[in-house]
């Protein structure tokens, strides 16, 4: 009976083994893989910082000359669209006069009438008064000296653009050729690095593939 | 004695076969559900977003510096380069953004739209609100003389700031 007995828990002892040896390796299995990925994916985020590092070192110094050069320009370009602006304003300001003086009036007119509002005398002045207002504005959106200082400041508005463009065309152009030679280099070490990348974490998925592989296989049977 | 040599022999048979069916068990989940794996963390850099050059109008046609500087590849190219350095590089570039100019004319069309906007409310008060249709109109045309000056004006410094800075303007 002693025997049976040592050989009941010899058994039991036997199988709790096998039994746990399966689970303890497919943990152990899982650590790996995911270190392997994130040894990857941290190479493949340095090999990119770094490229975007040098990318921005190569770019600098292009990028500075077109801000030297184009903040004085700038400048420049505003006070010329200042001063031809003073002028068109000095324009509109003598054509909207009228304008404005009728809508004075006006409201003169309409506050007299909102104190006394049966006063029919008062009412004919406002509307009298919206009369003169509606005649001023109607001038107004056709005056031939608002469209002849319109043109004339379109005109030194461009002219002013176009000496700005022409004072930092150089440095732009350099910045330009600059930015396409370097944003090559820069495409090409990411696809690389992308490349690299997915086969390093195929290669790391590889064990975690092969359990599936088996159970497809068994279910076939 | 015998008997009780069979139960232990019987509860050690199952007892054996439960924790031999514990690896099937685990090794069927495992199959079923794939080992959860972390996602790669792929930096993806956006497409260039190619914005409208802003200021362009016909007044701007037989300007040769535009078409010289301001293309499309140029635009592309910066967008590009602003995707990659990000928002924080373009911040480094102080340029001008303010124009008095621009402000001066905003303010005073505001101020001639308030002045109108406090007739309508007195014509109202005094029973008159059919005149509100005219002050409107009237407002519309007082108001919007200077605008196309501010909108090509703004669209100028947009311009000139993309040109500096090397990215379309937002």
């Amino acid at each position: 009976m002693e025997l049976s007995l040592k050989k009941a828990a010899t058994a039991i002892a036997l199988v709790g083994v096998m039994a746990v040896v399966p689970l303890g390796s497919a943990f152990a299995t899982t650590a790996a893989q995911s270190t392997k990925v994130k040894a990857a994916n941290s190479g493949y985020a340095k090999t990119i910082a770094k490229a975007r590092a040098d990318f921005q070192l190569a770019l600098k110094p292009s990028r500075d000359a077109v801000v030297a050069t184009g903040k004085p320009a700038e400048l420049v370009r505003r006070e010329k669209v200042k001063v031809a602006l003073a002028a068109f304003k000095t324009v509109v300001a003598r054509a909207k006069a009228p304008s404005l003086a009728a809508e004075k009036s006006y409201k003169a007119a309409i506050l007299k009438l909102v104190a006394s509002p049966k006063s029919t005398t008062l009412r004919a002045d406002s509307k009298a008064a919206l009369a003169a207002l509606t005649l001023a504005v109607a001038t107004l959106k056709t005056d031939q000296n608002v469209a002849a200082a319109r043109t004339v400041f379109a005109k030194a508005r461009v002219q002013a653009m176009v000496e700005f463009k022409a004072t930092i065309a150089k440095a732009v152009k350099q910045r330009h050729a600059v930015q396409v030679r370097e944003l090559a280099k820069f495409n090409a070490t990411k696809t690389k690095a992308t490349v690299t990348l997915k086969a390093a974490l195929k290669a790391a998925l590889v064990g975690s593939t092969k359990t599936p592989a088996k159970k497809v296989v068994s279910k076939k049977k | 004695m015998a008997s009780k040599a069979m139960k232990i022999s019987t509860l050690s048979a199952v007892g054996a076969l439960v924790l031999w069916s514990i690896p099937f068990g685990s090794s069927a989940f495992a199959t079923d559900t794939p080992t959860p794996t972390p996602t790669p963390t792929v930096i993806t850099i956006p497409n260039p977003v190619v914005s409208p050059t802003p200021g362009q109008n016909s007044e701007d046609s037989n300007d040769n510096a535009t078409e010289d500087i301001n293309n499309s590849d140029e635009q592309a190219v910066g967008a590009e380069v602003q995707a990659i350095l990000g928002d924080g590089e373009n911040d480094s570039v102080d340029v001008q953004e303010n124009d008095n100019e621009v402000d001066s004319l905003d303010n005073e069309n505001n101020q001639d739209e308030a002045s109108f906007t406090e007739d309508i409310a007195a014509a109202n008060q005094s029973g008159d609100s059919e005149d509100t249709a005219e002050l409107t109109a009237a407002a519309e045309v007082v108001t919007t003389v200077t605008v196309p000056e501010v909108k090509a004006m703004t669209g100028d410094n947009a311009e000139a700031h993309a040109l500096i800075t090397g990215v379309p303007a937002k």
